[in-house]
């Protein structure tokens, strides 16, 4: 598993790389839509275990 | 953002993931989770730009929570969370998540990485008794 260094240094390179710097929120948020994505194909049932933490706050 | 419940933002968060994403989260939700995330998804008419991003963020910081809980405990990743997101709502994250914890086997292997060998002494007490 990746450190959260590791994964913060890597957004910053994907940020960098992506010419951010014009528009960084709007680069950060593309990014971490992109990151939801790949995290729920490659591990669905535990951002669906995340959506569910959400649901539990409603006291379903 | 305005206040949205837990169910609202999970809504707002497949809309804006797409069809495809969200289908594959469905899989791992219970059926009635699925409804209601539905009905919820029928009556928003549109997601405020804003309102999208918000929750994907708030999305991603409880991801990042949950990794920081794997690698070092749920002290850790209040600490790291503190830094990042601030007190308040790093303890609501932390809170949420141990909810979700508490509620939700998916969880089990932070806390007990082994399962025990012999069946017989820790399953006995999960038999449903016969009608």
């Amino acid at each position: 598993m990746k450190s959260v260094a590791e994964l913060e240094a890597e957004i910053e390179a994907e940020l960098n790389a992506e010419g951010a710097s014009s528009a960084p929120d709007a680069q950060r948020r593309s990014l971490i839509k992109k990151r939801i994505q790949e995290s729920t194909l490659g591990d669905p049932e535990t951002v669906a275990s995340l959506v569910r933490s959400w649901m539990i706050e409603d006291g379903r | 953002m305005a206040k949205l419940t837990g169910t609202q933002k999970a809504a707002v968060l497949m809309v804006t993931l797409g069809d495809e994403t969200a289908s594959n989260i469905f899989k791992f939700l219970e059926e009635d989770e699925i409804q209601n995330i539905s009905k919820e998804i029928a009556l928003t008419k549109h997601v405020q730009p804003e309102t999208a991003d918000d929750v994907m963020e708030e999305f991603y910081t409880m991801s990042l929570a949950k990794t920081y809980i794997a690698q070092g405990g749920i002290e850790y990743a209040k600490k790291l969370l503190i830094k990042s997101v601030g007190p308040e709502a790093a303890r609501k994250i932390i809170d949420r998540l141990t909810k979700a914890l508490e509620s939700s086997a998916g969880f089990s292997s932070i806390e007990r990485p082994t399962r025990p060998s012999c069946p017989s002494s820790s399953r006995t007490s999960t038999r449903r008794p016969s009608p």
